[in-house]
Order: structure tokens, then sequence, then C-alpha cells
């Protein structure tokens, strides 16, 4: 909500902007003083009295123009509208256009000119304009910032969707003087009286979308400009002058937060006016120039022929005010806020009057908005207000009594506070109040329809009191460690490991489009997929982590010859109810890419306190490549090295893989760490070298040995490829738990081993 | 001169010119030059019988000593020349060889000092799913469909379940654990990612972190919440910083307010908080002239970016590892 100070002014005494600005923060509605002076004030008033065609050229004209205290000066401009007698702002010489152009004497085309009769766009008031801007009369050399008010100091304030009375400058007036306890100045408007009549007359068919409707009739209107005090607010706050009436139904808005509608009163020839259900097919071209379809939920007013408005959020472009209109009628209403809101969204029609219709109106504001405006239209185009006007539905307030216990209120806030002192506080904001022993008996104000129950009145007596004057305590609770989910357990150790390892961590986006998943050989199906995506790249809630970190380590890896990027976080499966999963991801680029991520996996896991032993590994065909799938008690995950096509799908020239783990199915395979006895008899050192063939798989080799003899360690130190034959390098470590193995023994297992190689892999020892 | 200023300015003199010899010929010149038998040294002492007796007894310590120093410094500088030959190729100041080092991400590390300070508090940290029930996000929360309070969450929706959608803060979590039967008194947080459907610029992100907190246990009291979150701050952000809170509005909490920080100078918001409203405290199963509680919920994102002096939120999901390593001290 935008309020022009010198109008709040107006209802309370208002200190300087900051320290209001700072007063209606503390009472809840964050606050900043908005300074939207750009025009200087050497942009004055002058006054053309005289025009001259230019020597040199057709388009130009010389103005003689009086800037007040007795300077007239000639100005040449190209304007086509500029006329004798129009009150024009003239930027003088020195002055500083919103542009930031400087304004100069200059000589134009061989004559004098001192400084420039301003367009509206040159003044930054509109972003196009033809012509320059007219102004009403106003006394000379007056700056035009101040005359359109421009140079309004305005107040930001952020209201909540519960204090629609605060979309008015009355409200935020009225909040204010119970905020620092100041006298609110209630206006003393002209009252008129709504009898029913024969003219005009209200049926409301759709009951449920309008409980008021109230109309105001005003006849012999002429046609007249809306004083520039008028003028200046509206702009201050942000709303175009368009023409008087309109202006007035928009001021009115402002200040009592009441939206009105005029309507040209030939719109109701028999002045039936009726609120109903727009009809199915129901269409209407509305001021913005734009014809909808009428949604069902949309509430229309209309003649015994036809829709003119949409209740609440918009009039018919036909059926507004004109120039030639010389009556209106006035309307002021109650229409229902999910209603409104139900068709505004329907529509993408949100509007001022909209706005507060969803938040509700207050009836009782209806009648003194109604009674404003048609004073003021009275008064500007000297219309006659028409006695008989028509009025249905409850122009009152629902009342409501709530208890306060003074007790709960002197315990939650920690307040030694008496009933009286507390009844006055809250008498502050127009609460009534009836002390009865120890409860306060309070009934809002009719405006206050966020007070329904003793919370509310809780807060209320805070706010005012002041939440920075309330004291600070602490509650006792049993001295109990907090807990954490194992998930979160394990996966802070497992990003602890990793990043040891030297992985660096992202969050990146949990979506990605449907292209990428089934270029990745994912089922579209499978996935969560949003109603109303961003954008059709991020349709698809993450099937899996490693896409989007593929695709991070792709552009990763323009720039550095190892990348090493892990990801935790949550997946999602499409299923009769999503299911969710925490995982863990990581790829690994660079040589030998796929071993480091296995060894990065194996050392994770043990870390984790999840025995390899009760890990199976079995080799796979994954859509991105091949490599291993992690088995325990159910599955873990995978360990996939991408396959060449993959490579140059995803633009990468160097070995790729990347591993994916489920974390509760690790969480299911950790154990308690405990002592296992060590040998105290020195291991026997062997190496082992042979040739093999390269589909022979390590671990067949591995298993095959354990049929033989026992081996303590492997380590493999040398593995390549020559000839098509596979070079495979071993130390081996023999050791044994009781006694020292001689030499004899383990040549003997040596020997097995070199034997079954040669029978069962037919191997060549190197 | 003095007989013992010369013997003085003699070991001084060769102990320079050993200290800065380069090769072993050198060395033995010098050797030859002070100690030799015409040597500087030698010849000094030679002169003995010139000395008066007094002095006599003080000459010759000195010139003694003289001798051991110039000695001693020959034989440490004949040392030195042979270790440099030995492992010429030797250059201490070369840089470390530095291990790999990974990166934690900035809003790991704030999860984990929020998690930790609420931990030391006895908070436990629970979890709830992202894709919620439309209620639980919602309705349950006191925003009933079609109040304008929802405008304050663009919502994802999920298709084809109707009813379903991305979580856009993490207060369901407070139902869910409620209605799990946890007993009174309760105190957790949730830390956890929530998504709004907003276009993404320097300042907006649509899936991003919250952490919500929740206590409940009879008689907990409004300047409770003012005490703990206060100290909460200070925890985080240092004994120094200053907090206030003001009254604002969420629909789940009642009074409610929005906590703001000074922070260099500036009044920051950091987190909306209040006591939990009853129509939620009945949700829960809960009797709200029994129970009371308070409830919280931060932008992680923003206060990472606080912690951190970010200006731009899409750094933190650009999965670039320049930023990571851009974060330091």
């Amino acid at each position: 909500m935008k309020v022009p100070l010198s109008w709040l002014g107006e209802y309370v005494a208002v200190d300087h902007p900051e320290k209001v600005a700072e007063q209606f923060s503390a009472g809840g509605f964050a606050a900043t003083v908005e300074s939207r002076h750009t025009l200087p004030q050497s942009v004055v008033v002058g006054k053309v009295l005289k025009i001259e065609p230019h020597p040199n050229a057709d388009r130009l004209r010389i103005a003689l123009v009086d800037i007040g205290k007795g300077r007239r000066w000639k100005i040449v401009c190209g304007a086509a509208n500029l006329a004798v007698r129009q009150y024009v702002p003239v930027a003088l010489p020195g002055a500083t256009l919103p542009s930031g152009a400087v304004i100069k004497t200059a000589e134009i085309r061989g004559v004098a000119s001192r400084g420039m009769i301003c367009s509206e766009a040159e003044l930054g008031i509109k972003k196009a304009s033809e012509g320059i801007m007219v102004l009403d009369e106003a006394p000379l050399a007056t700056p035009v910032a101040r005359l359109l008010g421009l140079d309004e100091i305005m107040l930001d304030l952020e209201i909540p969707p519960n204090r629609p009375d605060m979309l008015s400058i009355i409200g935020c007036a009225r909040d204010y003087a119970a905020l620092t306890d100041k006298r609110f100045l209630q206006p003393k408007w002209k009252t008129f009286v709504r009898k029913p009549s024969r003219s005009m007359s209200v049926f409301i068919q759709a009951k449920d979308g309008c409980t008021l409707y109230s109309a105001q009739k005003i006849e012999n209107i002429n046609a007249a400009p809306t004083p520039q005090w008028m003028q200046r607010r509206l702009r201050a706050s942000g709303i175009r002058p368009i023409h008087a009436i309109v202006d007035v139904t928009n001021y009115v808005m402002l200040e009592t937060g009441q939206p009105l509608h005029a309507f040209d009163a030939e719109v109701f020839p028999n002045g039936r006016i009726i609120v109903r259900h727009a009809r199915p097919g129901e269409k209407l071209l509305a001021l913005d120039g734009t014809t909808y379809s009428l949604p069902e939920t949309a509430v229309v007013i209309a003649s015994s022929e036809k829709p003119v408005a949409i209740a609440g959020i918009m009039g018919g472009e036909e059926t507004g005010v004109k120039n030639s209109t010389t009556a209106v009628v006035l309307e002021a209403a109650v229409f229902d806020p999910v209603l409104t809101r139900k068709t505004a969204k329907a529509l993408k029609l949100q509007t001022e009057s909209s706005y507060r219709f969803e938040r509700t109106v207050n009836p009782v504001m209806t009648q003194m908005a109604l009674d404003r405006a048609s004073a003021l239209i009275a008064e500007i185009t000297g219309g006659t207000v028409l006695d008989g006007g028509a009025s249905v539905g409850k122009t009152g307030a629902t009342k409501r009594t709530i208890r306060l216990s003074l007790d709960r209120a002197r315990t939650m806030l920690s307040l030694s506070i008496t009933s009286s002192s507390a009844a006055k506080i809250l008498k502050r904001a127009g609460h009534v109040i009836r002390v009865n022993a120890k409860t306060l008996v309070v009934t809002p104000p009719h405006w206050r329809v966020d007070i329904e129950r003793e919370e509310d009145v809780l807060e209320e007596l805070a706010r005012l009191y002041g939440y920075a004057r309330l004291q600070r305590t602490y509650f006792t609770a049993p001295a109990r460690p907090g807990h954490a989910p194992m998930n979160y357990q394990a996966e802070r150790m497992l990003v602890d490991v990793l990043v040891g390892f030297g992985a660096y961590e992202t969050k990146l986006h949990p979506w990605y489009g449907e292209r990428l998943a089934q270029d990745s050989g994912l089922a579209v199906s499978d996935h969560v997929k949003l109603a109303n995506p961003l954008s059709a790249d991020t349709g698809l809630m993450r099937l899996h982590l490693h896409l989007n970190l593929l695709r991070s380590a792709s552009l990763a890896a323009r720039a550095n010859s190892m990348v090493f990027l892990l990801e935790t976080g949550r997946v999602f499966r499409s299923s009769k109810e999503p299911a969710e999963e925490d995982r863990a991801s990581f790829v690994v680029v660079g040589a030998d890419a796929y071993r480091r991520a296995k060894g990065f996996f194996q050392a994770a896991v043990e870390a984790l306190g999840i025995p390899q032993r009760n890990l199976r590994m079995e080799t796979v065909f994954h859509p991105l490549g091949t490599g291993e799938k992690v088995l325990g008690k159910e599955g873990i995950g995978h360990l996939i090295r991408l396959s060449e096509e993959e490579l140059s799908r995803w633009k990468f020239r160097r070995e790729v893989a990347f591993v994916e783990l489920s974390l509760p199915a690790l969480v299911a395979e950790m154990k308690p760490a405990t002592f296992v006895p060590f040998s105290q008899y020195p291991p026997v050192l062997r190496d082992l070298s042979f040739w093999i063939s390269p589909e022979t798989l390590f671990a067949d080799i591995v298993q095959a040995f354990k049929d033989v003899t026992t081996v303590t360690a492997y380590d493999v130190f040398d593995v390549f490829e020559k000839d098509g034959k596979r070079g495979i390098a071993l130390h081996l470590t023999f050791q044994a738990p009781d006694r020292t193995l001689s030499a004899k023994e383990v040549d003997a297992k040596l020997q097995g081993l070199t034997d079954t190689l040669k029978k069962r892999f037919h191997a060549t020892i190197r | 001169m003095s007989f013992l200023e010369s013997v003085a300015t003699t070991r001084s003199e060769a102990e320079t010119a050993i200290r800065t010899a380069a090769t072993r010929a050198e060395l033995e010149a010098l050797e030859t030059r002070f100690l030799g038998r015409k040597g500087t040294l030698t010849r000094l002492v030679r002169q003995l019988s010139r000395v008066s007796p007094v002095d006599r007894k003080a000459f010759g310590k000195s010139a003694n000593e003289a001798k051991h120093a110039i000695r001693n410094a020959l034989a440490l500088q004949r040392a030195a020349l042979k270790m440099r030959a030995s492992s010429s190729s030797f250059d201490p100041t070369l840089p470390g060889i530095l291990p790999v080092r990974g990166r934690y991400h900035p809003l790991t590390l704030t999860i984990r000092k929020l998690a930790d300070v609420f931990q030391r508090m006895g908070y436990d940290i629970v979890d709830g799913p992202e894709i919620e029930r439309e209620d639980f996000n919602f309705d349950l929360l006191n925003v009933p469909k079609d109040h304008p309070a929802r405008d304050m969450h663009d919502t994802f929706y999920i298709e084809g379940k109707q009813g379903m959608l991305l979580r856009t803060h993490t207060s369901p979590v407070q139902l869910r654990a409620m209605l799990d039967g946890r007993k009174s008194p309760v105190r957790l947080i949730v830390p956890g990612r929530v998504y709004r459907n907003e276009a993404t610029d320097a300042t907006h992100e649509a899936a991003l972190f919250h952490c919500e907190g929740l206590v409940i246990d009879k008689g907990v009291r409004f300047t409770d919440m003012l005490g703990t979150l206060d100290d909460v701050m200070k925890a985080l952000f240092g004994e120094g910083v200053a907090t206030r809170v003001r009254p604002s509005y969420f629909p789940f909490v009642e009074p409610g307010g929005e906590l703001c920080m000074k922070w260099k100078g500036e009044w920051l918001e950091m987190m909306g908080c209040g006591m939990v409203h009853p129509k939620v405290l009945t949700n829960m199963k809960l009797d709200p002239t029994v129970y009371s509680g308070f409830a919280f919920g931060m932008g992680l994102d923003r206060l990472t970016m606080l912690l951190y002096g970010l200006h731009d939120i899409r750094l933190l999901y650009g999965g670039d590892p320049r930023f990571l390593e851009a974060i330091r001290s």
C-alpha cells in the first residue's frame, strides 16, 4: 500500500517520514520511505502568451511564455498542440530532466530559446506522449513536481492479507493513531439518505456472490477536469488520472478501501440493476479493452439486457462514464471474496478492486465511501445527488465478543499488567472493552475482521504494547540430547569422507526435462511430473541424482583435468503414492575414473561401518555404460563407467564414471565397529605377474584363488593390455594368525595359484 | 691496537672468511693464512714475550680460544660444503605438494552449523516428504483454499495427483511430527528443501532450503520464543548481534512475528516465528487449552548468502567448482 504522507497527515498527526516508517514497521507493517522526486524545482508552470511562426523552420514556432516573477521568455517549440493561454511545464535553463538531459539557453535555427516546454514523456510521467503537456491553471513559477504530486513523500507499507482495513488511507491513519497513541481525526463527510425509489432498483440474484449492493444516482453532470490536488495524490499513489468521475472513484477507494464503480446511468434504462451469475458462454468487453469469456464463478452486474461489469473486478468498456455522460450510477458493494478470487484467477485479471474484495471489504465502509464519492462528484461536476438510491443487503458489521483471560495474557507475555491498563491499551485501536473480574470482554471495531479469538487479542495487546518492550525468557525442558535420523547421520559421514578424498560437493536443481530423461534411457512415466513447471526443461522431478551431476561434471571437465563432484539429496519416483528416497551420488572424470570411483566407494562404505564382505557386486549393463551393481540386503546402488556413445553425448573427452547409492540401503548395512585381533606374525609378500585373456574378470580370478588357498591381501599394482592380452601384476600377502609361514608353505600356495591360473584361465606366467 | 684487540680482530676476520668460503681449497688456504706456521694468529702468539706480564694470562687465554674457534669454524664449513655437494638438488623453498582437498557446499555448512546449535539445545532433527499433501502444506496449517494467504506461496503441483504438491515450506513437518505420536515436550528442527514456483533471478530460486523449528510443551510462552531465538542467532552469528521481533502475519501462528537481526548496521529479516495457532494445535491432535508452543522458519539460502557475503543465489545451485573454491577465508 502506497501512502502519501500528506494524505495520512489529514487524519492523524505524523512524525517525520523515517520515524513514521519505523512506527508502522514496529506495528507489523514493514514500511519504507519512498521519495519519487526526480523532477527538479527548475521545471515550473508557465503560461503561453503569444505564438509566432519561426522565420527559418516550418514546424517550429516561437512561444512567448510567462513564467512568473516578471519573466517573459521566448521559447522555440515544435509541438503541434501548443496554443495561446495554455499552462505548460517549462524547464528553465540549467534544469536536468529525468532522462539526464540538461536544458540550456540555445539558438534553434537562428532564434534564441530560453528553456524548453516539456511533454509528459520528457518529464518522466509517461513512457511516450504526443505534444507538450498541458496543465490546469496554476500559479506561475510553481514547481511542476509539487503541482503533480511527484514530490510527495510516500510510505510503502506491506499489508498482510488478514488486515484489509489497512488497504486505505483512513485505515492506515487509524492504526497509526492506535500504535502511537495519537488522536485519529474522524473525517466529517456529507451523508445522503438512500431511500428506496421507483427510479432505481437492485436485484441480487447471485446471493452467494454479493451480500450488499448500494447504488447512488447523480444527475446533471458537467464535464469538468479533475482537480489538481486529487490528480497529485492519484499520481503519487501510482494511479493515472483519466476522467473526473473515475478519478473520484479511485480516490475514494484509496481513501476508504471500498472499491467503487461508476456506470453511465443510460446503461440501466429502466433503473433495474441485476447482480447475477454469468451465463454459460457469456462474454464482456472490459475497460482494459480485452473481451473476457466469463467463467462460471463470475458474478456480473447486468442491466435487464446485458452484463455491464464483472463484479468486483472490472467494468465494461461500453458502459463506463464518458465525456458526454450527464448522469452516473455509483456502485458500492460487498462481493464474495472467494468467488472474486476464483474469477480474477481464472481471468488472470487482478485489479485494485479485486485485490480488496478478495481480502473482504467492510460493509460499514460502503455507505461512507458512497457518500464521500457522491459529494466529491457533485462538487467537481456540479451534479445533483438524487435523494433516491437503492441498497440491498446488510450494511452493518457482525459484532463479536472475545474473552481474554488476564492471567493468560500475563503469563504468555511475561507481563505484570493490570486489567485496566490492558483495557486502556486495547481501546486505542477502537476495541470496546468490558472488564469482568480477571477477564477482558473485547468487542473489536467493525473494521478489524482479523480479530476472531483470544490469541488474536493477545497479539493485539502485545503489538500495541510493543513487542520490543517485552522481556526475553526461557522455557524449561528436560536436558535431553537432540536426536538425528540415521539418514542424516549417514549422509553427513559420507559427505565428510568423500570431501576428505577430494570431492566437490554440489547442490543441483532437483529436476530436468523429458528429453534428458529419454536420451538417458529413462521412462518418462517413472518420473513425478510437475503440472506447472517453470519450463519444459524442469518438468520432471529427478529419478536419479547422476544426470544433473554428469551435466555439471561435463562443464567442469572443460577447465579441469580431474573432476570429482558429489551430491546428496532426494530423488522421486512416480507410483501410486509418489516415492522419495535420499541418495548420494558422485561423478569422477579423468584417467582411471572407474577404478578411482570404485576406490572412493569402497573406502567410503568402510568408513560408514559397512563390511565389504556383506556387499555383493554384480556386473551390469546400464543405459549409460557398464559397471557394477551393489547389493546388500537390498539394492544399494550402481557404479557405472560411461560408454563411448555416452561420453560423446555428454561431451566428455576423458574416462567418466559415476556412483549412485541409496542412503537408507546403506544405513541398513551399517554395523558398529569392534576389535578384530590381528596376527602377531610377519606377513610374507610375493609378486605374481601373468598374461590373461582380456575377457577374464578379475573377480573370477579371485574367486578361483579362494577355492585353492587363503590369500590375506591382493594388491593390483599393474594392469595393461598388449597384443590382445591383458597383463596383470599382483602383490600377494600371506599371513597366518598363529605362526610364521615358512617359505616352503608359501611357495606351495603360490604354486597352487599359478596352476589355477594356467588350468582355469589359460594364463601364462610372466 | 692492543694485543688483545688484535686477537679479537683476527678471530672475527677468520670466522667471516670461513663462513663464506665456497670450496675446500679456499678453506685450506684460509687455514694456512690464519693457523699456518706463518699464519696471522700464529705470529701473534709468537709475540707473547712482548706482552706485559700482567696481561700475559689473558692474552694467552684469548689466543687459545681464537685458535679453537677458527678450527671449529673450518670443520663446520667443511661439513656444510660436503652436505651441499651430496644434496645439491634439494631446494626446501619449493612449494609443498598439496593433498587433494574436497570442498563442502556452503549450504551444507549452514545446515550443519544450525543443526549443531539446535542439537546442543536438545532439538531433534526431523525429516519429511518433499512431495506433500495440499492439506498438510496449507489447509491444516490454517491456510484455507482460495484464501489470499496462499498468494504468499507460489506452488508447484504434481501432474495427475490431485491434491499433491511440492512443499512450499517445511511447516507441514510440524504436523507430521506431532501426528507421528511425539510426546511433549517437543523440540525439533526440520532442515530441508522447499519449492516456490517463481522465476529465478539473483535473489529468487525455485528450489531452495528452509529450516523449520517447533517447540511444544505445557506453558511455553511467547517471551520464551523471544529468548530462544535471540540465543540461536547469537550462536550462529556471534554474541555481538542484536535481534528484535516485530508483529507479522503467518496464518499458522498467533501471535506472529518476524525476527530481524542487526547485521553490519542494518536490520535484516531473518525468520518468521510465532505461537502455534490453536487451530493448528488442534490439527496436531493437541488440546490448545493445555499445550502451547512456538514455531519458526527461515530461509537457509538467505542465511548462507549472509554468512558468506554472496549476492547471487543462483551460484549456490550452479554446480560450478570455481564457486566452491571462491568460498575461502
